[in-house]
């Protein structure tokens, strides 16, 4: 894979983060669900380039995402970079890209359910 | 980097034998040891090993594909999404069938404590009353409603809580099983040994006694990702499990007239008060008190999660991927899956026939170990080369011939019914024709659904024009309603 092609999948996912984070922000039933939800969630790419992003919910807020952060994430979101840029831009279902073994979620149940609840609020499914 | 909280190997060993040992165990095990006598430990021993080759094919499956929905991940990626859909419908069917008759039990259970009280109070004797002072049905249903609510306030008991309860369980039978074996001043004909006939309908019953420990592989997403915790607290669950068995086996064998043995639901109840008089019959109906709870509500989480993700999926209605807004909890999920548990409550109250639903979750329990050991088997055909942190120590022809051996336990738990074996297998031909059935029709709507025109991202910025073309997808789009209890 050229240098190129993988500044350019970065971004893919990277961008689709950060999308995710502004409608986040914007979102006020998200706030509402984010003011009793202090954690940080790994974002966590199996293919290759790997590496990892970080989102923190803070204070009811949502921290814009970083590629490091301070503290043990309690939720780490694994899946191939398509996968989880798809699930961030709303174009896959986590529930079912879960449910058929594309997407691994490590972490309590509860925070999984809380996390896959913001997705529903802002993408709708 | 992991995620936080880990769940340790002792506790995850802990909530897998908190599942399998359920108060509906009890009068399977003395049915067990009445049919078979001796050979009852033999059943046992063997079951348990059955199961314990049985959770290696889980503990490589759950590290390869290391999802809380176990079973319909292996299944679906084996032998396709509607085998995998069939099993999760399958399993919720087992959950609710096992839960009225747990409650059943408790219920019976409380009810003779209550009765004894009152006849020692009355007329200084440990035998029941002719009538039982607390309702059954009333008890059980009352017990749903606290198990559902709990549930709906989020309020899930802590690992360690759970753990320790769990163990002071498994210590209170073991000492109690030698302290009634050893104990007792009159001793009774023991049960003789079955022929192969017991042995046929016998060993189905021992394999129920192991059923749901398995289903701490719900649990692998909140575990360490080497792989190794889960197959480790399998292996030292399936062991605690063999020996609380046969103790308790064998207090039952030597305490417990046969005849006493094959006759109601608590047999348990009739050692402790046989050998321990009103402090062993309350202590055995408070150790039944925590089986019931630690089963029955860990059944209740989990099939509500299966439902709220079926739902998130779109394979069930929507409505039940609720959140409870402040409480967090899939709400409505949690409300159905106690509905339903309650409507087979009440057919069980009008019915008595406590041991068809337990038969009925035995055999779908073997179906599904069978399918499991077969996924084993396809799926290192087909994706040889998906990370396995652990391996079974089996596979190929192995995995098909222990699959056909569930398969025949499957239908020796129909034959184990007896009278009623018919009512048995048409409640079981009817699970399985309906999740069937059903899975094909949601996997067909949802393709449909996929069909249609692609949705349209709504525009981040306020001020870009609005898409007059995209309502909000049913229940989302728009902001509002899914969290909304």
């Amino acid at each position: 894979m050229s240098l190129t092609g993988e500044i350019t999948r970065a971004d893919a996912l990277l961008s689709a983060l950060e999308d995710f984070h502004a409608r986040a922000c914007e979102s006020a039933p998200v706030g509402k669900l984010l003011a009793r939800w202090d954690r940080l969630v790994e974002v966590r790419a199996l293919s290759e380039p790997r590496r990892s992003f970080f989102l923190r919910s803070q204070g009811g807020r949502m921290l814009a995402p970083a590629p490091s952060a301070e503290g043990t994430p309690d939720i780490v979101i694994a899946a191939d970079e398509s996968v989880l840029a798809g699930v961030f831009r709303g174009e896959l279902n986590p529930a079912r890209a879960h449910l058929e073994g594309e997407l691994q979620a490590f972490g309590s149940q509860k925070d999984q359910l809380v996390l896959d609840a913001i997705v529903l609020l802002i993408w709708g499914y | 980097m992991s995620a936080q909280p880990r769940q340790s190997v002792t506790i995850l060993t802990a909530i897998s034998v908190g599942l399998a040992l359920a108060s509906s165990c009890f009068p399977l095990l003395a049915t067990t040891v009445g049919k078979l006598g001796a050979w009852s430990l033999a059943a046992i021993a063997g079951c348990g090993a059955l199961a314990w080759l049985v959770s290696r094919a889980y503990a490589e499956l759950a590290g390869a594909w290391p999802t809380a929905a176990g079973v319909r991940v292996y299944a679906g990626q084996a032998f396709g999404a509607r085998t995998g859909l069939s099993l999760a419908l399958l399993y919720l069917f087992l959950v609710v069938a096992l839960g009225a008759s747990e409650t059943w039990i408790l219920s019976s259970v409380l009810a003779r404590v209550a009765s004894s009280a009152w006849c020692e109070l009355a007329l200084g004797s440990l035998t029941p009353a002719p009538a039982s002072a607390v309702p059954p049905l009333a008890v059980g249903l009352g017990f749903i409603v606290v198990c559902a609510l709990a549930n709906v306030l989020g309020l899930e008991p802590a690992g360690r809580f759970q753990a320790v309860l769990t163990f002071v369980m498994v210590a209170g039978l073991l000492s109690l099983s030698f302290l009634f074996t050893g104990g007792g001043e009159s001793t009774v004909t023991r049960a003789s040994m079955g022929g192969l006939d017991a042995l046929a309908v016998g060993l189905p019953g021992a394999m129920f006694l192991f059923v749901g420990f398995e289903w701490v592989v719900s649990a692998v997403e909140e575990v360490d990702e080497s792989g190794r915790s889960l197959p480790r607290a399998m292996s030292f669950s399936l062991l605690t499990l063999t020996a609380v068995y046969a103790a308790l086996a064998f207090a039952l064998l030597v305490a417990v007239a046969p005849a006493d043995l094959t006759t109601g639901i608590t047999q348990h109840l009739t050692l402790g008060a046989s050998r321990g008089g009103r402090v062993g019959l309350l202590a055995m109906a408070a150790i039944s008190a925590v089986a019931t709870i630690t089963s029955f509500n860990g059944g209740i989480l989990g099939a509500s999660r299966l439902v709220y993700a079926l739902a998130r999926e779109g394979v069930l209605p929507r409505p039940l991927a609720r959140l409870h807004g402040r409480f967090l909890t899939p709400w409505v999920a949690v409300l159905a899956v106690s509905a339903l548990t309650a409507l087979s409550s009440i057919t069980l109250a009008t019915t008595q026939a406590v041991r068809v639903p337990i038969l009925i979750g035995a055999a779908i329990e073997c179906l599904v170990y069978a399918v499991v050991l077969l996924a084993l088997r396809r799926l290192r055909e087909t994706q040889p080369d998906r990370a396995r942190p652990y391996r079974a120590p089996f596979g190929g022809r192995a995995s098909l011939a222990l699959a056909l051996v569930f398969f025949g336990l499957a239908l020796g738990c129909v034959f184990a019914a007896g009278e009623w074996a018919l009512p048995t297998a048409a409640w079981l031909a009817a699970a399985i024709v309906a999740a069937s059935a059903y899975s094909a029709f949601a996997l067909r709507k949802r393709t449909s659904a996929r069909r249609a025109p692609a949705r349209i991202v709504r525009p981040l910025v306020a001020s870009a024009p609005p898409t007059p073309t995209l309502p909000p997808k049913a229940g989302g789009g728009s902001l509002a309603g899914a969290t909304h209890g």
